[in-house]
């Protein structure tokens, strides 16, 4: 899979470039770049596929039809060629530009895997990303308040012109022989948008700072029967108290990737079966896994990665 | 919006309320050619810590109010007035706070009633009574002139139209007088252009006068 993968990725990334019909000896070049192996046959398959189609055409065939290229699962590369011949000129302005702001938030190693995601992800959710800086911090009550001890989040989101407050709870894991069975761990969690004195309010009520830390990335909010919204970010951790200018990673190099969707005990099983839907297109560029289960990189992101942004894209996702 | 006092009826020394004062205020309201438009409704919880030992309540709030306004339906607000706190949030807050298990709800109160148009301004009268026994609590009123927004600028306009309504009301010689006392909206850190922010904080000072004005005619009674 991963050498389909891989061939796929260099025939988007050769359209990307204004190559709308690349041979094989260009995709061979743009895998040697990469220091990739080519692999002729597949190369030959490929493009047999894709011969005397137009990148906008294969959109207008739809997602099966490109399910029909050899790609072997890659629905979601698929649908990601989509947005490369739909939104090309949209697409690649967009990655260069957060590739700039990250580089001077993070003064990290380039995250070049991210943006690979980022280009996958656009074209999978079929909408801008929009750039996400949400200050998190996570209050506990006090010993002696409550029936059990609490834990609350207060969001902040710094993205806006003036920042805005959302206080989420998290409740906790759904147990039982039904929860053993599914891929996935079940919380509820509530939110509400509040005015900006929300983190006076709960100190009054006798909350105390347990944790804070930064979110920055971006995120994706789109409709498909649900209101899914697909983040990525990086956990940062403050070094003095609230100093959101001066984070740094807690876990340098690696993203996190979330998919969420607001769901009523009504809709719930619809909107369970939208994100399922969804994240079967995510599978392919991310191994997704119960929190706290860590799975290491997908094989096929990985190269993906790779080959898209003439990297060596190592680092995990 | 525009501006809104939020009054009480004080009863005179020795008096109660009873619904015979609520329905002549309304017949008041409509014969200074108030337009009846229907009904309007506002509650009040209050919250106590759920403590799991004999901990001192001290360092817990004592008063810790959920307010829902009339003019909001979908917002809520919480009130603390001894740490003059007011916070806007959306009305999922409260099933925030049922699953944190660290206040709970101990009584709430409702005021509803009718809504009269008067031009610019909006009357409405209502009952406030405890959600589990029906009983009259008190009455209060909404005094609002929607095409100003600043509290200031709008103060005379205010005053003008409460003199010509408690006019209007002496006629009826009833036992009491409608009050407004505003609080001091700065230390809530709110401004002087109103929002629902300034009713929730309005409906906080209300129910602590009519408890105090209900504590005070026990203590005639006693």
């Amino acid at each position: 899979m991963l050498a389909k993968m891989k061939v796929v990725a260099a025939y988007l990334l050769a359209v990307l470039g204004g190559n709308t019909s690349p041979c094989a000896d260009d995709l061979k070049d743009i895998l040697g770049s990469v220091g990739a192996e080519a692999d002729d046959e597949r190369i030959e398959l490929l493009l047999s596929e894709v011969k005397g189609k137009d990148i906008t055409e294969l959109i207008a065939a739809g997602r099966e039809k490109l399910a029909s290229v050899p790609a072997g699962g890659g629905g979601g590369v698929a649908m990601a060629a989509v947005s490369a011949g739909g939104g090309a000129a949209a697409a690649a302005p967009a990655a260069a530009e957060s590739k700039k702001e990250e580089k001077v938030e993070e003064k990290e190693e380039s995250d070049d895997h991210v943006e690979a995601l980022e280009i996958l992800l656009q074209g999978l959710c079929g909408v801008h990303k929009e750039r996400l800086r949400i200050h998190e911090l996570c209050l506990k009550s006090a010993p002696n308040l409550g029936v059990v001890s609490s834990e609350v989040r207060l969001l902040c989101d710094l993205e806006q012109p003036e920042p805005t407050w959302t206080v989420r709870h998290v409740g906790g894991a759904m147990r039982g022989a039904g929860a053993e069975q599914i891929s996935v761990l079940v919380r509820t969690m509530v939110e509400s948008k509040v005015s900006k004195n929300v983190l006076r309010l709960f100190y009054t009520l006798g909350y105390k700072l347990d944790h804070e830390l930064l979110r920055v990335g971006f995120a994706f909010h789109f409709q498909r029967v649900a209101q899914i919204t697909v983040t990525v970010s990086s956990v940062n951790k403050m070094l003095k108290l609230h100093a959101t200018d001066e984070a740094v990673p807690v876990t340098p190099g690696i993203q996190l990737v979330e998919v969420t969707a607001p769901a009523s005990s009504e809709n719930y099983s619809e909107v369970v079966a939208a994100v399922s839907s969804f994240c079967e297109y995510l599978a392919p560029l991310l191994h997704l896994s119960k929190p706290g289960v860590s799975t290491g990189v997908v094989p096929t992101a990985a190269a993906a990665a790779a080959s898209l942004m003439s990297d060596g894209g190592g680092t995990t996702l | 919006m525009g501006i809104k006092w939020v009054l009480h009826w004080q009863p005179n020394a020795g008096n109660t309320i009873n619904s015979q004062i609520l329905n002549e205020i309304s017949q008041c309201a409509e014969s200074i050619n108030g337009v009846k438009e229907g009904r309007w409704k506002a509650t009040l919880t209050f919250y106590k810590p759920m403590l799991r030992e004999q901990a001192s309540t001290a360092e817990f709030p004592r008063e810790f109010l959920g307010i829902s306004v009339p003019e909001q339906p979908n917002k809520y607000y919480f009130v603390i007035r001894g740490q003059k706190i007011v916070l806007e949030a959306e009305q999922t807050i409260q099933t925030i706070m049922e699953k944190l298990q660290s206040y709970k709800t101990r009584v709430s109160l409702n005021f509803e009633g009718s809504q009269y148009q008067l031009g610019d301004f909006q009357l409405r009268v209502g009952k406030a009574i405890l959600m589990q026994s029906e009983s009259l609590r008190g009455i209060v009123m909404e005094m609002e002139y929607l095409p100003i927004s600043s509290l200031d600028k709008s103060r005379q306009i205010m005053e003008e139209f409460f003199d010509i309504w408690q006019e209007a009301l002496s006629k009826r010689s009833l036992p009491g007088h409608f009050t407004h006392v505003e609080p001091n909206f700065t230390e809530y850190g709110l401004s002087d252009n109103y929002t629902s922010q300034h009713t929730a904080v309005q409906y906080a000072m209300v129910t602590a006068q009519l408890i105090a004005s209900a504590q005070a005619v026990q203590a005639v009674r006693n």
